[in-house]
């Protein structure tokens, strides 16, 4: 996600593109046709080009008749549905505006004693600014030479300060996992001296199993969903966690009441988005491919980049740098931008295959 | 959406639930951990909630349609949502920067009880509860300040509550669940002279019922005032309650300091959907004022055949009207809803049982009468 002045550089540059081409909004029926009009693709936020399903827009479309309601027998269905799902009770799940209501209430809930967050560096870090807010720290371990999560490294700058630790895996924005084992070994080590919350937004992707049996029976680790990347249903702002029912409890005390900020429209997507899985493997199999068709030209191109089990590749742009992100947006494909390791990366989303060959095309017309 | 079998499903868990597990409809709002019911195809009257029961405009259902294909976007990549903020601020005339947008107001009180999680928070008793339990519950204290016999707010007790360690006062007008108002003048006196010892919030979800809304708004205050903020939602006149979205308008330092307990981008809690939506409705005149005038036709019809009936009420402003039932024996909401198909709300205060029903359309008032007026049902506890 781009940080704010990337946005509003953004902001600036749709503005452009829109207004150049003069569309009336009147001409199109829906936003993404204008898009397409205007030929922006968007690579820049880790979202399910192909989303939302068709289910899933049948679903929603279903519900604008009890928009005036508010929707807590279908909030209570939803958690039951996600409970089956992952075999756990409904009392170990708790809904949010994404998942990211709950990076900032998991903050919250471990800053009644001010003290730090252990993060991977680089790691998913949008919701950083909350758990500032609310007066903790962040102590970043680099990662591992193979580009994954250094957990002896983590471990060990864990000390009677350290209030929390944050793992998302696959991570973001790198697209390297660690292996089930070591990940189960590592929570629950860690869970003994702190919370851990475990960001599971990308699992889906190189089918990994989920730590809910873990997080189930232990009050210091909590999970987070997200049907924001591979169900394909960002906008809808809709995730939860998977935790032991006392700690749902606690998270729940900061919500209006339980489960409050999920829309009616977005509970019936994300219902039956979860029970689309034929979609989901489609999409897996599609973005597979993406992956693919970008390897080879990164190859051709001798840029070096990370070899990813997500929707989402790093790949070094040495020289251009910054630079880079803007030229990409001159040919109306935006992606992210950052320095990490030391150098100059960008972070490019799989988009359709469509998409990506004209991501391809632009990157080879820059730098070969 | 449920479907009707798994609807009926839960009805039939959620009854057993009211009887066997000690729950009940006693509480005034759902914060209290009891569910709400929509149920309508169940034959169930829905006067719970204080829901709209009119639904969205035409044009807020088209501006859902018009999004639906985009909700695999995050809001901050959606071009024509960028301009939301915008127009909420122009709407309401204040600058983007005085606006917080949040997943309904609920969302916004628990928000600002998470913010001013030190020394206490001065509300009335009773008023809406999401910001003082929220606030309880953190472990801030809250100073109840009885309302009035008359059921309104007691603005000097409350000044005079106020003390050096007092961080927020809420005052919910027209109040939730006694359907009073305080006076504009009045309560405008109050903001000025209490932000100068504290935050001053004024929760507004049910302002546009009132004839005069914009005069009775506190909204004009928060250009000044950096201690002023006001509190709205599209749950009410613009029937979203399913849309979760609600606003925070304040001075801008204020805003500034609320933004980053929040989301990254405040945008990013609200679907876009819902944001789409709730924009269209804000400029669409006629489907509020239908709203407010049906509203008004049923609270009349209802308020008089009250009257003729000899049961006491406290005349409302809102869509929802408290009436005494100091001397029905037993849980007065679990027997509507068992009994007589309807949802509303009841609670024991300090001087005895009251009930909360919204108001829905005038043929639902027709039945809610129609069960308090038949002594053999002895629901008007007189």
């Amino acid at each position: 996600m781009p940080d704010n002045s990337s946005r509003r550089q953004w902001l600036r540059n749709t503005a452009t593109v829109l207004t150049g081409m003069s569309l009336a909004p009147t001409l199109f029926a829906t936003e993404k046709e204008r898009y397409r009009a205007a030929g922006i693709i968007l690579l820049n936020g880790n979202e399910n080009a192909y989303g939302p399903s068709a289910a899933a827009r049948k679903a929603m479309s279903e519900t604008l008749g009890n928009s005036n309601r508010y929707p807590d027998d279908q909030t209570s269905s939803l958690k039951q549905q996600i409970a089956e799902f992952w075999g756990v009770g409904s009392e170990n799940i708790l809904l949010g505006a994404g998942s990211s209501e709950f990076l900032g209430l998991t903050s919250l809930l471990v800053s009644s004693t001010k003290g730090d967050i252990i993060t991977a560096d680089p790691s998913y870090r949008v919701w950083s600014g909350q758990a500032e807010s609310f007066g903790l720290g962040f102590k970043r371990v680099p990662l591992a030479n193979d580009k994954t999560l250094d957990f002896a490294g983590m471990m060990s700058a864990i000390s009677a300060d350290t209030r929390m630790i944050y793992v998302c895996n696959p991570n973001n924005p790198v697209g390297t996992y660690v292996e089930d084992h070591l990940l189960r070994n590592f929570v629950t080590e860690c869970s003994k001296k702190c919370m851990v919350l475990v960001d599971e937004a990308y699992t889906e992707f190189p089918n990994l199993p989920s730590l809910k049996d873990v997080a189930i029976k232990n009050q210091n680790v909590v999970i987070a969903k997200t049907f924001s990347k591979v169900y394909g249903l960002a906008g809808a702002r809709i995730g939860y966690v998977i935790a032991h029912p006392a700690t749902i409890q606690k998270l729940a005390v900061f919500q209006p009441w339980p489960d409050a900020n999920v829309s009616l429209a977005s509970v019936a997507a994300a219902s039956a988005a979860l029970k689309d899985q034929a979609f989901v493997k489609d999409c897996r199999e599609k973005i597979a491919q993406a992956r693919e068709m970008c390897y080879k030209t990164f190859k051709e191109l001798s840029l070096e980049y990370i070899p990813s089990h997500t929707n989402f590749i790093l790949f070094n742009i040495g020289k251009i740098g910054a630079g880079f992100s803007e030229k990409m947006k001159t040919k109306n494909i935006f992606v992210q931008y950052r320095d990490h390791f030391a150098g100059k990366w960008c972070r490019v989303s799989m988009g359709t295959i469509d998409e990506m060959r004209s991501f391809c095309s632009a990157l080879k017309s820059i730098v070969g | 959406m449920a479907a009707h079998s798994s609807r009926r499903q839960w009805l039939k868990q959620a009854s057993i639930a009211t009887l066997g597990l000690g729950f009940s409809f006693k509480s005034m709002g759902n914060e209290e951990g009891i569910k709400r019911i929509a149920g309508m195809e169940s034959g169930l009257i829905n006067l719970g909630s204080n829901e709209n029961p009119y639904g969205i405009s035409a044009k807020a259902k088209q501006a859902i349609l018009d999004l639906m294909g985009e909700t695999n976007r995050y809001p901050f990549n959606v071009a024509s949502l960028q301009s939301s903020k915008k127009t909420l601020s122009d709407y309401y005339k204040v600058g983007e920067d005085q606006v917080l947008i949040t997943a309904g107001s609920g969302e916004g009180l628990a928000m600002l009880a998470r913010h001013f999680n030190k020394g206490n928070i001065v509300a009335a008793d009773i008023t809406f509860g999401v910001l003082p339990n929220t606030a309880k519950k953190i472990g801030t204290k809250v100073i109840e300040v009885p309302l009035t016999k008359e059921k309104v707010h007691d603005l000097p007790a409350m000044m005079k509550a106020i003390s050096n360690e007092t961080q927020l006062v809420y005052i919910c007008n027209p109040a939730n669940p006694t359907a009073t108002i305080v006076k504009a003048d009045e309560l405008k006196r109050f903001c000025e002279e209490a932000s100068k010892k504290t935050v001053v919030l004024i929760d507004e979800a049910y302002n546009e019922f009132l004839d005069n809304a914009d005069t009775q708004s506190m909204i004009g205050l928060i250009e000044k005032n950096p201690n002023v903020l006001v509190i709205k939602t599209f749950s009410k006149i613009h029937a979203m309650a399913g849309l979760r979205i609600g606003f925070i308008i304040g001075h801008e330092t204020l805003i500034k300091k609320l933004q980053p307990d929040y989301f990254q981008s405040s945008q990013l809690a609200v679907s876009v959907l819902s944001l789409n939506a709730a924009m269209t409705s804000l400029n669409d005149e006629t489907h509020k004022l239908m709203s407010k005038q049906k509203n008004e036709a049923a609270r009349k019809y209802t308020m008089d055949e009250m009257k003729k009936l000899g049961i006491d009420y406290i005349p409302s402003y809102t869509n929802f009207i408290f009436y005494p039932i100091k001397k029905y024996n037993g849980e007065y909401a679990s027997d509507m809803f068992d009994k007589h198909k309807i949802v509303l709300r009841a609670n024991k205060y300090s001087d005895g049982q009251w009930a909360r029903v919204s108001v829905g359309t005038l043929d639902e008032m027709k039945q809610f009468i129609q069960v308090i007026s038949d002594p053999k049902n002895n629901m008007a506890s007189l």
